[in-house]
């Protein structure tokens, strides 16, 4: 492919990259952090996707992994003095670790169990992190503040966290483009056929599993190193909910979407939730109706739209 | 331990263990037949409560304000299976989970904006105020009529199950839909029926618990957990092993609460992971 071909092709995602390059130049403090929050929750979205739009299991827990990521890191780095970078392979090592206790206890029946089973554990480990038992080192309700600062200024924590989000978007596209991917999704449409061809269909979701959770881990330990500070509510059930509403809303089975699911839940909690109250109410209905009739999400509308137009000229 | 506190606590365990009984109930009843894991069941048991209370209320009478809004939350549930659940089914069972999980915010956001975010407390009426004396030791009343419609429900529920045609029809169906199917009988609307009672079993332990910890915005998600915790461990799609596990969470919360306090939120926990990890199918699940 030529270089004018390949400018042609990805020329929107370009123009949306430099755009959001040149955006610290003229923007404020306040968007620059809103937009930090929407590129690692982008990350947390696409973790979450690949186990609910690519391997087809519903985790109702995914905070778990955001949040040990989260205080792994927070934890090393102010009672152990280690650096936010030497605390990444350790985040990866436990994220994956309770990815596999999870999965081996629960994939091997139907996936229901799995979704129930998050869902519970994701409570357990909150009500684990506000116990009075583990008060002195988590600071219960409170968190942990004052982390060490990764980079020295605002606009390098933005850069690291816009690529941070690029790195993760290329690394899940390779995934999903590789026989790994292709079979995770021959086993969303039909794990019978699949176990018929000789797929192990444990094994593969174990994978997707593991490869999900280390993701969501280092999205929660970003995080963590943006705000300076961990809260329980990284492990609770708002933050999964977050998670599920971004994946869903922009559309689960496609990359893109989480992400552009990610900056429009975050966006209106930022702008819409001091103005309506009950703006949750809208996106509940907003919510029920795209499972309903959009099931490949919000961003499908735009596919739709774009596929026409080029559609129109290619023929 | 004197003998006379173990059977209070064992008797308090027992009452958790009907109220755990009563929430669970209608998500185990709605599973088994239509194997839709309802995760609005919680918010429905929120509903239960704030609008049986509202009711007692508005018409000052205790048993009607019972009634009316459990047959009320069933009418919920019946039109959320007859306008909404009705498209999914065939499909990926993912859509249905979703589903009933964005109602939940739905429910949730309409309970705050009709009755505000605050917690309210619940005045018990004057016939359920004050203990009478079991085995030496005081004893609420509100327990022991928690006792009788515990055993109320279980009664009816046993009788429709077991001595009707419809609930003949139900069994069938839990058994193998497509036969029931095959012998000329709607099966859909024997669902809408279902998820009436779901949701009418919903209504009652909604109300029950109002009496028993208040009115929050946040009751519901709080259920739900414990509801899903119960039907995991009892077996998934088994009625009476949601009815087991219901029991064993009662006593497991009474007396790890009066061992070790600080453990009582963790109890339910304890035991799901107890259980899974022995047999993880739950008590009663199929293989």
């Amino acid at each position: 492919m030529s270089i004018n071909r390949y400018l042609q092709k990805y020329r929107s995602a370009l123009i949306l990259i430099i755009i959001l390059i040149l955006l610290p130049l003229f923007s404020s403090e306040y968007i620059k952090v809103v937009a930090m929050q929407i590129f690692i929750f982008g990350v947390f979205a696409i973790s979450y996707d690949i186990l609910l739009g690519y391997t087809g299991i519903a985790s109702f827990g995914h905070a778990i992994f955001f949040g040990t990521g989260a205080y792994v890191s927070a934890l090393m780095m102010l009672k152990a003095g280690f650096s936010f970078w030497a605390t990444i392979p350790f985040v990866v090592v436990s994220c994956a670790g309770i990815g596999l206790v999870i999965g081996l206890l629960t994939l091997r029946f139907a996936t229901i169990y799995f979704t129930i089973v998050t869902l519970a554990l994701g409570q357990f480990c909150y009500f684990l992190l506000t116990n009075a038992l583990t008060y002195q080192y988590t600071g219960g309700d409170d968190g942990l503040h004052g982390l060490p600062m990764v980079l020295q200024t605002k606009n390098q924590m933005y850069y690291l966290a816009l690529a941070f989000l690029l790195a993760a978007f290329f690394i899940a596209k390779k995934i999903i483009s590789s026989p790994l991917g292709k079979t995770l999704v021959a086993i969303r449409e039909n794990e019978f056929r699949a176990k018929m061809i000789g797929y192990n269909v444990l094994n593969y979701r174990l994978i997707a599993l593991v490869i999900s959770g280390i993701m969501a881990g280092l999205a929660g330990s970003f995080n963590a190193a943006m705000l300076r500070s961990v809260f329980p509510g990284f492990m609770g059930a708002s933050t999964t909910i977050d998670v599920i509403l971004m994946t869903i809303l922009g559309g689960m089975g496609s990359l893109l979407g989480p992400v552009a699911g990610a900056a429009l839940v975050i966006i209106c909690q930022q702008y819409l939730s001091s103005y309506f109250e009950w703006w949750l109410l809208i996106f509940g209905v907003i919510f029920v109706l795209v499972v309903l009739f959009l099931p490949q999400g919000l961003i499908s509308i735009v596919y739709r739209f774009r596929k026409k137009n080029t559609s129109g000229g290619l023929n | 331990m004197t003998s006379q506190l173990f059977v209070n606590i064992l008797l308090s365990a027992l009452s958790l263990g009907v109220i755990y009984f009563l929430l669970s109930s209608g998500f185990a009843l709605v599973f088994s037949l239509l194997r839709v894991s309802n995760f609005s069941h919680g918010s429905l048991i929120m509903w239960g409560a704030y609008l049986g209370i509202y009711l007692v209320k508005a018409l000052s009478s205790f048993s009607l304000g019972l009634i009316i809004s459990a047959v009320m939350i069933g009418i919920i549930l019946a039109l959320v299976e007859f306008f909404l659940f009705r498209r999914l089914y065939g499909g990926n069972p993912l859509f249905e989970l979703l589903l009933t999980f964005g109602l939940i915010y739905i429910l949730d956001e309409a309970v705050k904006l009709v009755w505000g975010a605050a917690i309210i407390t619940v005045d018990k009426p004057s016939f359920l105020q004050g203990t009478v004396m079991i085995y030496g030791e005081p004893f609420a009343i509100l327990r022991l009529y928690i006792f009788g419609l515990g055993a109320f429900v279980c009664a009816g529920l046993y009788f429709l199950l077991n001595k009707t045609k419809l609930g003949l029809i139900i069994t069938a169906g839990i058994e193998n839909k497509e036969m029931v199917r095959a012998l000329g009988i709607n099966i859909n609307r024997v669902f809408t029926f279902v998820c009436w009672l779901g949701g009418f079993l919903a209504g009652i332990a909604g109300f029950v618990l109002a009496y028993f910890n208040g009115l929050s915005p946040e009751m519901g998600t709080n259920q739900l957990l414990n509801v899903l915790v119960i039907v995991v461990v009892g077996g998934l799609g088994s009625f009476m092993g949601a009815a087991i596990a219901a029991v064993i969470m009662g006593l497991a919360e009474a007396f790890i609460g009066f061992y070790l306090p600080e453990l009582a939120v963790l109890s339910s926990f304890i035991v799901m992971f107890i259980v899974l990890s022995i047999k993880p199918s739950g008590l009663l699940g199929e293989e």
